[in-house]
């Protein structure tokens, strides 16, 4: 089997070590003897062979850059991706940029390319530290760092926030899902240390292309133990389960 | 003393007569910490809750050089300390990392009564408070890269703190690195000298990954990277470039893992500090010491006697091994030493130590932006891993290619130095802030070190 993975503007939206997670999908993959490729896609690149898309956070000013490109020439692709259940993953700014607008550290209204309903505003306190959610089945641990608060309407949250500040700091949810769109604040990276949720990506992938397609398990020693170690030291009552 | 204090305090109206007061009174305290053996930034404390503006007062005798900037602020304020005090110009100096406001103010407090230069390593978020009061003669800034997020949100926010600490100072003269593209689209009344490389060591690549031009929004192209993003870049599109150096780096001599032989502005040097980031502390050093008049030989002669800071590359016996500390803060800083200590090329052992205390950076996503792939080329025998966040770096280990096999996960300081004594020969650590300073501090402890500080 082989995973085409694309990374959108690596050159611009690469902040709090978003390439791990693909790192990690790579090394996750391989162990199971399937192929990987990697694709870098940036500004006037075309997106051609797609099993797995990653969208990762900038800075402001490359943020604003990448969105006249998104804008122009890849907006009608990635929402025929997302709708036709491609597999998806959208951190920080990546997930601002999926949604109708974002407010800039700056107070400025910037557009995103409109595919989910989601909006973004503009908070003088940086949500930064820790994070814990309560996905579906399973806790997920990681890092937040974002001045912006997103309001995700009526689409379903990545998790239920059980330690930190989540999509806004109010109304306990974290991410949203669309589909096979994920889309969250958690970095970290947040693969690194939620084995799970990199298996269930991957497995999404793979079988959207070959049909039914199954993982055998990994020693995730390390990654359990990591996330372990986050866990511990803000909710210690939930390790003794 | 004190006692007399406290009287004329109360006989006193005069204002600038109460903060001199304040000041000798915070440096009776500073002596106090000083005679139970803790160098702590209490006295500065004490003084800023009584008087906000007492930095005025303290500094009033002092020619002020303040050092900014990401990485490399503890080193170039050393340069150039050693180097003006080799010519035997008065300096002091707050060069233990006190480097924020309280920390600043004790040294002026502890030194009060003295007179001449004052080297002031400065956190960038606090150089706008610093110059509020005090108008340093020059401002150094050596870099601004992605450094612990989490407190400063982005570079352009910290660049941001810098330009108005400077702005509130317009006579200060400015010394930039001329390299960093940030640096070069400025609009101040202040005379600026820049430095740089005027060729590129080693390799030359021209694609940064991620450098745009700040005027038009074009990619930047380069004739050459040192490192990171600096080089000699310009914008095809608008022609925005690098400026003009007023100090170069002509050559690169050679170098090795102890230091660095190279020309400065035609002057040869030889710095006794590895890699090419110190090149770049030493070209800042070099600039700065030449505008305060120093003769060029005698900046050669302080750039060659430098020692290394305080846990940034010394080497310590633990029994038969020798432990080779660097720390790491950020992907910039980490890659740098990364790049001198696998130069290394004989059997050796590695030690990862990573935490998340503030002090360390409470984001350790950072490490994923360094290069570890690079070690993985090294003849280690084994890799100790330590510290709060062990398992997040033996993950980030695994996925740079390190021999899974060879890992070891140890808990706690005593199970390190165990094991970096079992290796029986070189073991290079690389170590965040409270790591080292919790390992050091262990290892003074069982007497393996005569100093806490060093
Ligand atoms: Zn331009």
């Amino acid at each position: 089997m082989e995973i085409n993975i694309v990374h959108l503007y690596p050159d611009l939206l690469n902040t709090y070590g978003d390439l791990g997670n693909l790192w990690i999908l790579r090394e996750r993959a391989k162990a199971r003897g399937i192929d990987v490729k990697i694709h870098n896609v940036s500004v006037l690149n075309d997106i051609n062979e797609c099993d797995l898309l990653f969208l990762g956070g900038g800075q402001d000013f490359e943020q604003s850059l990448v969105i006249e490109d998104l804008i122009k020439n890849k907006k009608q692709y990635i929402k025929d991706y997302i709708e036709n259940e491609g597999v998806c993953l959208c951190i920080c700014g990546g997930y601002q940029l999926l949604g109708e607008y974002y407010m800039s550290a700056a107070g400025e209204k910037l557009p995103g390319i409109s595919i989910l309903p989601i909006r973004t505003e503009a908070g003088h306190k940086r949500l930064i530290g820790n994070i814990i959610v309560q996905g579906e089945n399973e806790i997920y641990v990681g890092f937040e760092n974002h001045a912006g608060r997103t309001y995700i309407g009526d689409l379903k949250p990545f998790g239920k926030v059980l330690s930190g500040h989540g999509n806004n700091g109010e109304d306990g949810l974290e991410g949203c899902i669309y589909k096979n769109t994920y889309c969250t604040y958690m970095h970290g990276p947040l693969l690194s240390k939620n084995p799970i949720l990199a298996d269930e990506l991957l497995i999404k992938a793979l079988s959207k292309k070959y049909g039914n397609v199954t993982l055998n398990p990994l020693n995730d020693y390390y990654e359990n133990q990591a996330k372990k170690a986050v866990l511990m030291r803000a909710l210690p009552e939930l390790c003794e389960r | 003393m004190l006692i007399s204090t406290v009287g004329i305090i109360i006989f006193c109206k005069d204002v600038i007569a109460i903060n001199i007061l304040i000041i000798y009174l915070c440096k009776f305290i500073y002596k106090i910490c000083v005679l139970f053996g803790r160098g702590s930034s209490l006295p500065g404390k004490i003084a800023l809750k009584l008087r906000p503006d007492i930095l005025k007062s303290a500094a009033k005798k002092f020619k002020v050089i303040m050092v900014t900037g990401t990485n490399g602020k503890t080193t170039t304020s050393a340069m150039i300390t050693n180097i003006l005090r080799l010519d035997n110009k008065s300096v002091i100096s707050n060069n233990t990392g006190a480097n924020m406001i309280d920390g600043i103010l004790t040294c002026f407090i502890a030194n009060y009564g003295k007179s001449g230069w004052a080297v002031m390593e400065t956190d960038e978020a606090y150089t706008r408070v610093i110059t509020e009061y005090l108008k340093p003669e020059f401002i150094v800034v050596t870099n601004v890269f992605r450094d612990q997020l989490d407190r400063f949100g982005e570079i352009y926010t910290t660049w941001e703190k810098i330009k108005d600490a400077i702005l509130k100072s317009p006579e200060s003269k400015l010394v930039f690195n001329g390299d960093l593209e940030l640096f070069a689209k400025i609009d101040f009344k202040n005379p600026v000298f820049y430095y740089g490389f005027k060729n590129g060591a080693g390799e030359k690549k021209v694609n940064a990954e991620n450098a745009f031009c700040l005027c038009c929004g074009e990619r930047l192209t380069f004739n050459f990277i040192t490192f990171s993003n600096l080089g000699d870049y310009y914008c095809e599109n608008c022609g925005f470039k690098r400026p003009f150096l007023s100090y170069t780096l002509d050559e690169i001599i050679e170098q090795t893992t102890e230091g660095t032989k190279a020309i400065i502005s035609g002057v040869p040097v030889e710095l006794s500090v590895p890699g090419v980031y110190n090149v770049y502390n030493a070209l800042a050093a070099f600039a700065l010491a030449d505008l305060a008049g120093i003769d060029k030989e005698q900046i050669a002669l302080g750039l060659s006697t430098q020692g290394s800071c305080f846990g940034r590359n010394e080497s310590i016996k633990v029994d038969g091994s020798s432990l080779h500390m660097a720390l790491i803060k950020n992907p910039t800083g980490c890659d740098q030493c990364i790049d001198a200590i696998t130069l290394y090329s004989d059997p050796c052992s590695l030690l990862f130590m990573l935490n998340d205390n503030w002090a360390d950076g409470t984001d350790v996503s950072w490490v994923w932006d360094a290069n570890f792939e690079k070690t993985a080329g090294m003849q280690y025998s084994k890799v100790l891993i330590g510290g709060m966040r062990r398992y997040d770096m033996a993950i980030r280990l695994k996925v740079a290619g390190l021999d899974e096999k060879k890992f070891v996960l140890l808990e706690d300081d005593n199970q390190i130095l165990e094991s970096v004594s079992d290796c029986k020969g070189k073991v290079f650590a690389f170590c965040t802030y409270t790591a080292m300073t919790g390992l050091r501090r262990t290892m003074y402890n069982k007497g393996i070190v005569k100093d806490m500080w060093k």
